[in-house]
């Protein structure tokens, strides 16, 4: 009862957040800043669940599972639905050039660096026992928060191609990072006695599984969405069952619900044809409560007791973004990779100095999802632990950003939003 | 045909996606090792029924839908393709959908039964029953004594025959033929609804089946608490709980006023904060709804309140008294419906015991004839004697004969109630496979009604109804 009145209450919050009334103060950078990493619903979270007041407890929790099975899988979807071949070839190569390299430089600079600092933390772990959790952390730095409205870039055609770079080579890199963690997280396997050991077999069978849900699950979808046309009700029924079945499948199979449901959503946008659009803007329309309510259930799920050496993998996780996020961007946005390419003009020089070559420094939202997957998987401690520092490593990265926008806001006069204050990628692509 | 035969393959792929899921084995951990993750700490993981729950939850959902589609096409009921679908996956059968599936799924039963009772009290409309009072009341006075007078002595008389030969007191043996007889009464209004708009129908009939429908469907609710809460003392004498025996007559009139009188005020608080919100805020109405739903379910089971009657006087209320601002709402409510009435169908199809469905289906069999023959003299005497025409009389009660929702929801609280009474699976079971039968023929005897009675496509397209249906069953 207390905890669904809990959440009933935040509910409402993030309900009338959403509201026109509440529009003027939306419109401040400040407050977009703070929505777009959903750290305020995160917050709340913390605060209501069981590591702070206990307004919700663990068993209640526990029963939340299909719950946050759900929203993994409805993450999972809007990130594979963006995997249209057409879209894809479309792209500039800039933003597959931007991505390639944040995930070749998060694997080596992110991998190494967790690696050892867990390392430090947990010393009498097996590497088996270390590798989910190193996964997790690598695949975590990859990409960025899409959102730059609150980054004061001016206007010019040079200023949106770097804006545009943010956003489609940070979608990209979020595509990686699910499949990445997805793929190489459950390469460790427990044994009957409790004991972990690598298990690459087992990856691979599980890899081929998932995809073959995934192929199954987009082939029934396809066929719903053409049954379900245009009615709203029965695209409801559709995607809520898909997501249900894909996502609940991957879970009690031990796999990853956010691969599995994006591997879906990837077959459907490519099988679907007409319907795929209806079903797109369908989605979106639910995207900022959702995202709300996953946040809250995100923090309600992290265990704060890092200690000095959680902090300290944190701290060092947000001062490597800080170090290299920045000029490993600069360096791929500013080549000129598009160089006779499909365009009839050579497109006009990215700008010499912008507020949004800071964009990569801020951790994307999607990291908090992959966090909530390994929980998922493995509902331990530590697993909620690495959850907490997932999220202050995000705090960190994303709070000189909203004090420095808290304080030019003063100054400016802000503009008209012009994307999502979710900053989910699906919005940020389609932008 | 070949649509047909895709749906059918569409089905089967859902149920087979189920069954690969379900018998792989993964990677789950061995429950009986002691699991400690990389820092030592020692952990439990996820029970493998709530693991499971969520593709149970699609499994039900898309199965469900998929075989509603299949049945609509060879012109069967939708809602009993779904319960169909229950029982072949639920645990009776192929086992698709287990036990401890099932119970983690009980939030669906309380959100699907909130938002039945809204959906039932948004359909009511007091003007329209102003003007037809009087035939309303006789038509469904008389089909409620009939049942009554001839159900209830039939159960007790044969209650070795109906399943419920173990119940040792008297008295206990009456409140069950009473509320079995109180089901016979129930009727549909969504099937009314839907037939109509999907006939175009328009006439003295439709009107007075309309309004005969949602009328009932408000008195049975209130008739089944009142009955619940009588029962409540006498069927826990008969399961030996002496405590809650105790209970005087004074003392029982008092709570039933209460619960009664707290569910209307809750209905009308919820009512009450629903408007507000419309005309405040009016952003993302499903989640507000599926929300509202939960609470009133929630506030309502805390406070030992009706959470049926809370819910129908919400939808009353924001019907008739702010109906402008409803709109939107009640549009909202439609879209929704879908989801839940399937899983919520399903799911009260995978709890139907088959085993026991085999043991009780002649008594079923039995029961559905009785009642349909008795509700068809019973509402005919009654609308005869309010002055109907000879055609109006005569298939007027066809519009009664399907049950659905309420009914179904109605099953679902008095075994959520009394589950630890032996009568309650056979209570149950015996009123699912009957609302079932009626929901398969019921239809198809309203549609022969209204094509009797000259209705059939007289209303135009669009303007049959009050109310616009789409999807609901």
């Amino acid at each position: 009862m207390k905890f669904f009145l809990a959440i009933l209450v935040i509910v409402t919050v993030a309900l009338l957040s959403a509201s026109a009334r509440f529009y003027r103060l939306r419109r401040s950078r400040f407050v977009v800043a703070l929505l777009s990493g959903g750290w305020l619903f995160v917050g709340v979270g913390v605060l209501i669940g069981p590591a702070m007041i206990g307004a919700v407890e663990e068993a209640a929790l526990a029963r939340l599972t299909p719950v946050l099975a759900i929203t993994l899988g409805w993450i999972g979807m809007t990130v594979g639905l963006q995997a249209r071949r057409d879209v894809l070839r479309g792209l500039p190569r800039s933003l597959y050039a931007c991505a390639a390299m944040d995930v070749a430089m998060s694997v080596i600079v992110f991998g190494t660096l967790s690696w050892l600092i867990l390392g430090m933390w947990a010393q009498h772990a097996t590497v088996a026992q270390r590798w989910p959790a190193a996964v997790l952390l690598t695949t975590a730095s990859i990409g960025w928060l899409l959102e730059t409205r609150s980054l004061h870039a001016n206007s010019s055609p040079a200023s949106a191609r770097l804006s545009l770079c943010v956003r489609g080579g940070g979608a990209l890199a979020s595509m990686a990072a699910v499949l990445i963690f997805g793929l190489f997280a459950h390469a460790s396997a427990r044994l009957p006695g409790g004991e972990i050991e690598f298990a690459w077999g087992n990856a691979i069978v599980m890899a081929s599984v998932t995809v073959l849900l995934a192929v199954m699950a987009g082939l029934i979808g396809r066929f719903a969405l053409r049954l379900a046309g245009g009615d709203r009700s029965e695209l409801l029924l559709v995607f809520l069952g898909l997501v249900a079945i894909v996502a609940g499948s991957a879970t009690s199979l031990g796999y990853s619900p956010l691969l599995a449901s994006a591997l879906a959503g990837a077959v459907i946008a490519n099988l679907a044809g007409p319907a795929l659009r209806r079903f797109e803007r369908f989605i979106l329309q639910a995207e900022y409560v959702i995202a709300s309510l996953f946040s809250i259930l995100a923090g309600m799920l992290l265990d704060v007791r890092i200690g000095l050496a959680g902090v300290g993998l944190a701290m060092g996780l947000a001062s490597a973004r800080y170090i290299f996020k920045s000029p490993v961007f600069a360096f791929s946005a500013r080549r000129r990779w598009d160089q006779g390419g499909e365009e009839n003009e050579p497109p006009p020089d990215m700008p010499e100095d912008s507020p949004l070559y800071w964009a990569p420094i801020r951790q994307a939202p999607l990291a908090i999802a992959l966090g909530v997957s390994l929980v998922m998987t493995e509902s331990s401690p530590m697993s909620r632990k690495l959850l907490a520092v997932i999220v202050l490593t995000g705090l960190l990265t994303s709070a000189p950003m909203v004090f420095a926008t808290m304080r030019s806001d003063q100054t400016d006069e802000p503009g008209e939003p012009d994307d999502k204050a979710s900053g989910s990628a699906s919005a940020e692509v389609d932008a | 045909m070949t649509e047909r035969i895709r749906l059918l393959v569409a089905a089967i792929a859902v149920m087979v996606f189920a069954l690969f899921v379900q018998r792989w084995p993964g990677r789950l951990d061995d429950p009986t090792a002691v699991l400690t993750d990389a820092m030592g700490n020692a952990f439990v993981p996820r029970s493998e029924g709530l693991l499971d729950t969520t593709a149970g939850l699609g499994l039900l959902m898309l199965g469900a839908w998929l075989f509603g589609r299949l049945a609509a096409g060879v012109r069967l009921p939708k809602i009993s393709a779904y319960l169909v679908f229950g029982a072949m996956v639920g645990p009776a059968a192929i086992s698709l959908v287990t036990d401890d599936q099932l119970k983690n799924l009980r939030l669906v039963d309380d959100l699907a039964i909130a938002l039945i009772a809204l959906t039932a009290g948004g359909e009511i409309e007091f003007h329209m029953l102003r003007k037809q009072a009087k035939a309303v009341l006789l038509v469904t006075l008389g089909a409620a004594i009939a049942v009554f007078t001839v159900v209830t002595p039939t159960i007790v008389w044969g209650s070795e025959f109906f399943g419920f030969g173990e119940v040792e007191s008297m008295s206990a043996l009456v409140m069950l033929a009473l509320l079995v007889a109180l089901f016979g009464t129930a009727t549909s209004p969504a099937v009314v609804i839907a037939t109509l708009a999907d006939l175009h129908a328009r006439g003295p009939m439709s009107r007075l089946s309309l309004s005969v429908a949602v009328l009932w469907d408000l008195a049975l609710v209130v008739l089944f608490a009142v009955l619940v809460a009588i029962a409540g003392p006498i069927f826990a004498a008969e399961m030996g709980d002496a405590t809650a025996a105790l209970h005087d007559e004074g003392s029982l009139i008092l709570s039933l006023i209460q619960k009664l009188g707290g569910s209307v005020l809750l209905g009308a608080v919820a009512g009450l904060g629903l408007t507000w919100y419309l005309r405040r805020v009016k952003v993302h109405l499903p989640i507000v709804i599926v929300l509202s739903c939960f609470a009133i379910a929630i506030v309502a089971e805390s406070l030992h309140l009706k959470a049926l009657i809370a819910s129908l006087v919400a939808g009353l209320l924001l019907r008739n008294i702010w109906e402008e601002d409803s709109e939107p709402l009640f549009e909202t409510v439609e879209e929704l419906s879908l989801p839940v009435y399937c899983v919520f169908f399903a799911v009260a199809g995978a709890r139907i015991d088959l085993q026991l469905v085999m043991q009780i289906w002649p008594a079923a069999l039995v029961l559905v004839c009785l009642r349909t023959a008795l509700v068809w003299v019973g509402a005919g005497i009654g609308a005869r004697l309010a002055g109907e025409s000879k055609s109006t009389a005569m298939w007027v009660p066809t519009s009664m004969i399907a049950q659905a929702g309420v009914s179904v929801a109605l099953a679902g609280v008095f075994l959520e109630t009394f589950h630890s009474a032996d009568f309650a699976s056979t209570f149950y079971n015996l009123v699912l496979v009957t609302i079932a039968i009626h929901q398969l023929v019921g239809p198809v005897l309203f549609q022969v009604g209204l094509a009797k009675s000259g209705e059939v496509g007289t209303g135009g397209a669009g303007d049959a109804t009050p109310v616009s249906v789409s999807e609901k069953p």
